[in-house]
């Protein structure tokens, strides 16, 4: 059985190298849909799987792929408040998909690699801070589950997520929108020609976090060069002047120009050369439902970009010049749009919308589930603290529902604002209603 | 009812006759392996096995030889020079998996993941191309494009130039003819291979045909394979690159018998189903394989040859640089096993040591097993004076010494030990933690489990209830037999593994490792899929002139997919792979 060196670990002995390391987890769900002719179905990254197996890549030596893991209930806690139960709303799907998330991440954080890419379904971005169902094809936020069990596990501190899926991220501008140390910039279809029609600029981060929320709407048809415009000379600088620890990429696929359900006019080059702009550490899969047509070329480009390999050559067969071009006149609004962006992001206004009651800041707000058709009415109040971002209460109800106090301690909270949570739990059991904890400060997650 | 078994190695060609339903081996016989030719040797074994009176040709069953003329021709470089015409499509640039050749040309042409054909070539690319090969000389073609096993139509299309440029005396190996995984850059290396090997490989079966005659013997002829399997002569002749590597498989087999032969009965039989750990310790390395319910376990890649990524099936393995000619030496306070190899035990080479008593180069694993009294393997005084000398010389050694001169060789054992588990596990660990797509497989799929170790190599005997101590399972260190290799060929059953792709849409079903296409309804499901798969191997069964029962077709993946069409057709992608698992043949029924 003495081996000779013919049977050496079966990896490529010539060929390519990637200049980053890239760790892959690929988990396409391959028997799952939200239903059988749903855009999130089975048949969504079979296309892609074999693109990549047929390519060799997984013999490039530096490109690795790993198995997912499950993420644990407790994951989601940390992030979400969840009235109906956690157990109504994320199935195992969900928990391996945010599970693929956290796999890539540590991955990256442990030193494994340098990059790391979650080609994972079903996606998470329309997931916000309280869910009471789903939204968008999306039930928990599956980028902010990996970034909070980071900060746990790693004491990551300043994360930046670039948000590139066609739809606005709605779900993690909500989850962070009270975070100062959670930068997220979101490019975008502009929210008036398309789900969730909301992403404008003048959504800029809660109180305690002005400015710390950059949203993009792009016009309907930017091309590749719009792309790269609003990604070198927007995202970029405001990288640069930010300087995050951790760059995390919600990579859409969506903004493809042959993408059913968007108007963009991205190519795989295109989403090649913005990944390579971007550069983030971890990208995780969002949107994308051109699953035969653009998938297999965007994600194999896009994983080449991140691996620093050569991508010139994944050209689409359907590509023509006509139908990735910029017009003239949308390059014009997106320029214009740069100028306004960086000087709102340097000097940010106060967050409108909100308004002052004894000490607290507060709002009301609908939200609206379209997967399940649930429509959800929210009291918010954030405790006026000049000593850290605040505490955040919650109230929720759906129109089946009670309400729900759901209390927020966030992860620098002061004392003064962990004992007014306190002051909110025993509030909520005075009145008799239910209510949910979560204390970052101490990792604990309690309800009743 | 007999088996022969040839194995060519690099010194011997050794060849055993055996009756199998008795655990018998009725002739065992070794013939000097020439250089230049392996014929000469394997025909002058075959002339020694059945000069004996109880050698009667007339009742083998079969003989399955395992060569290594694939691999020596491709390491002496005596292959046919080969015209590779690549089609990639869009995707990585296929020129990155080659090295600089002359004679490989990249066209274009496409088809994309469904097979379907996205760029039609250039008749005019493709005509200078070819033409341009043969004047460089090329001997032999082949054609590999992008999603063949899905669509072998630009392959077959380009392949029919190319036997028009040609003619018929060159051979033109397709992509998709060898190994229906996706893996293009694997692929188009197969390919590559077949196509080196392709005269060599059929003179070979032909001379190998033709002494079998001679002898008397009308049997099959197989010729075994990487995967610890075996496959026909003529579909060897087709397929020359899956035969490369088939020493290893051939002993592992072997190992397995001489394991079952040892403690024959039904217990073992039913012991030969678990998952097991093989280990093989040598000079200078530790190979370490996995047998999963009784079938040896396999790469999920393939094999490395000379350099080239290949589809060829082949056996999981690990290779640890650590053996009996492993250096022992301190780093500051750590001892360390390895990783280089001081050469043979000091104690085989007492003329090594200096006029002044002192030793040159560090002691071995074999002087340390030696000073332990586990082997007594040339002059045991020699191994112990080297360790005397490292206690002298090294203070840490004299400090884990504490006084007892034995102390560090049995410390240096536990470390090559310790290591041995640690790899081992870690190679358990690799196969536990392969990638899976499916939430029921996230959540079901079940781990190896080894139950016990079988160990083998020079100091297995000995160290046997010390690793079983270290690694806590059960070991066994069955009688090693100098004929393993010819013995393992013997008894390894004829395996075969396919994959099908249909897909309703297109209408189109292909097996790539039958050659089989035809077109399928709407109504195709995967019942069908695996009917057809089974009549495929059936047929193949079948037209390999086995006698018997085929072998139970052991379907290994299937998966089909509703398909919504952008255009709002309706339909299924399916895919199977199927295979006859390697494994001994011990029943003696083929």
């Amino acid at each position: 059985m003495q081996t000779p060196d013919t049977n050496a670990p079966a990896r490529a002995a010539r060929g390519p190298k990637a200049a980053n390391s890239l760790g892959l987890v690929f988990f396409p769900a391959f028997d799952w849909a939200i239903s059988p002719t749903h855009p999130e179905r089975e048949e969504r990254l079979l296309y892609t799987r074999d693109q990549l197996r047929e390519e060799g890549l997984f013999d490039v030596p530096g490109i690795l792929e790993h198995r997912t893991e499950m993420a644990a209930m407790s994951d989601v806690s940390r992030v979400h408040f969840c009235p109906p139960g956690f157990e109504h709303v994320a199935e195992t799907p969900h928990l391996a998909s945010a599970g693929s998330a956290i796999s890539a991440g540590r991955l990256v954080l442990e030193g494994k690699c340098a990059k790391a890419f979650a080609l994972t379904r079903p996606p998470g971005h329309h997931a916000m801070k309280v869910v009471q169902g789903g939204r968008g094809f999306c039930a928990v936020n599956i980028e902010a589950i990996m970034i909070e069990r980071l900060r746990r596990d790693f004491g990551v501190g300043r994360v930046a997520i670039v948000d590139t899926d066609c739809h606005h991220g709605d779900g993690s501008q909500d989850v962070y929108w009270h975070d100062p140390d959670t930068l997220f910039i979101s490019i975008h279809q502009d929210g008036r020609t398309l789900y969730p029609g909301t992403g404008f600029p003048h959504e800029a981060g809660g109180p305690s976090a002005a400015g710390r929320t950059v949203n993009i709407p792009l016009p309907p048809r930017t091309g590749d060069e719009g792309f790269l415009y609003a990604a070198d000379e927007i995202v970029r600088p405001l990288l640069d002047a930010w300087k995050p620890d951790l760059v995390i990429n919600s990579a859409g696929q969506d903004n493809h120009f042959s993408d059913p359900i968007t108007d963009m006019r991205l190519s795989a080059q295109g989403y090649a050369r913005m990944v390579r702009s971007i550069n983030p550490d971890i990208a995780v899969l969002e949107g994308g439902y051109s699953i035969q047509g653009a998938l297999p070329y965007v994600n194999l480009a896009v994983i080449l970009a991140l691996a620093g390999m050569d991508f010139s050559r994944v050209i689409e067969p359907a590509r023509r010049e006509d139908l990735t071009a910029t017009s003239p006149d949308c390059l014009a609004y997106i320029k214009r749009l740069r100028d306004s962006t960086l000087e709102h992001f340097e000097h940010p206004a106060p967050s409108s919308g909100y308004r002052r009651e004894g000490g607290w800041f507060t709002r009301e707000r609908d939200v609206y589930y379209d997967t399940d058709s649930i429509h959800e009415q929210q009291q918010e109040r954030l405790r006026t603290c000049g000593n850290c971002p605040g505490l955040l209460v919650i109230r929720s109800r759906t129109h089946y529902g009670g309400w729900t106090t759901c209390i927020h301690v966030p992860r620098s909270a002061c004392d003064a604002c962990a004992d007014a949570g306190e002051d909110a739990k025993r509030e909520a059991e005075r009145k008799k209603e239910a209510w949910e904890f979560s204390d970052q400060r101490r990792d604990v997650y309690l309800r009743r | 009812m007999m088996l022969a078994g040839l194995d060519v190695g690099g010194t011997y060609t050794d060849a055993v006759l055996l009756d199998p339903g008795k655990c018998l081996r009725i002739a065992a016989v070794k013939a000097p392996t020439r250089s230049g030719s392996v014929l000469p040797g394997i025909i002058e074994a075959l002339e020694k096995l059945f000069g004996g009176r109880e050698a009667d040709p007339g009742k083998v069953r079969r003989l399955t030889v395992s060569s290594t003329l694939g691999l020596n021709a491709l390491l002496t470089g005596n292959t046919e020079p080969v015209g590779v015409l690549a089609l990639p499509g869009p995707g990585i640039d296929p020129g990155l998996f080659w090295g600089p050749d002359p004679l490989f040309r990249i066209l274009p042409g496409a088809q994309d993941h469904r097979g379907r054909v996205t760029a039609e070539p250039d008749p005019r690319a493709v005509k200078d191309a070819l033409l341009s090969l043969k004047k460089l000389g090329a001997r032999a073609v082949a054609v590999v494009c992008k999603f063949s096993p899905k669509n072998p139509e630009l392959e077959k299309r380009l392949a029919e130039e190319a036997r028009k440029v040609f003619g018929p005396e060159v051979p033109v190996v397709l992509g998709s003819e060898s190994g229906g995984s996706l893996n293009f850059p694997r692929r188009m290396h197969t390919a590559w291979c077949n196509a080196a090997l392709h005269t060599a490989s059929r003179e070979f079966v032909q001379a190998l045909h033709s002494a079998a005659r001679k002898l008397g013997l009308s049997c099959p002829i197989q010729v075994l394979k990487a995967d610890a399997g075996s496959f026909s002569s003529a579909a060897a002749a087709r397929d020359p690159a899956s035969t490369m590597g088939s020493g290893p498989a051939a002993g592992l087999l072997g190992v397995l018998a001489m394991a079952e032969w040892s403690g024959a009965g039904s217990a073992t039989r039913s012991a030969a189903l678990t998952d097991k750990i093989m280990l093989d310790m040598g000079g200078t390395s530790t190979d370490i394989a996995l047998l999963a319910g009784g079938q040896p376990l396999l790469s999920d890649t393939g094999l490395n040859v000379n350099g080239r990524p290949t589809l060829i099936r082949t056996l999981w393995t690990k290779s640890i640089a650590l053996g009996g000619d492993s250096s022992l030496r301190m780093d500051g306070e750590t001892p360390r096993v390895g990783p280089d190899r001081s050469g043979p035990a000091l104690s085989l080479h007492p003329e090594e040591r200096g006029e002044d008593g002192r030793f040159s180069r560090p002691p071995t694993l074999t002087d340390a097993l030696n000073t332990l009294g586990y082997t007594a393997l040339g002059d045991v005084e020699i191994s112990r004076a080297a360790f005397a000398q490292m206690i002298a010389s090294d203070p840490a050694a004299a400090r884990i010494a504490g006084g007892r001169p034995e102390a560090p060789a049995g410390i240096f054992l536990e470390c090559a030990l310790a290591r041995i588990k640690e790899e081992t596990l870690a190679l358990l660990e690799e196969v536990g933690s392969r990638p899976v797509y499916t939430i029921r497989e996230l959540l079901v799929e079940k781990k190896p489990a080894p139950e016990n170790v079988i160990f083998i190599g020079g100091p297995a005997q000995s160290l046997r209830a010390e690793l079983e101590k270290t690694l806590g399972l059960p070991v066994l260190a069955p009688e090693e037999s100098p004929f393993a290799n010819a013995l393992g060929a013997a008894l390894a059953r004829p395996t075969k593994a396919a994959e099908l792709y249909a897909d309703t849409l297109l209408g189109r079903m292909t097996i790539p490792d039958f050659d089989l296409e035809k077109r399928v309804s709407s109504a195709y499901r995967l019942e069908d899929a695996t009917e057809d798969m089974a009549a495929a191997f059936a047929g193949a069964f079948k037209k390999e002139a086995y006698s018997g029962e085929a072998p139970q077709v052991q379907t290994v993946f299937a998966e089909s997919f509703a398909v919504l069409d952008p255009s709002g057709g309706r339909g299924r992608i399916l895919r199977v792979r199927s295979q006859y698992a390697p494994g001994l043949d011990l029943g003696g029924d083929l």
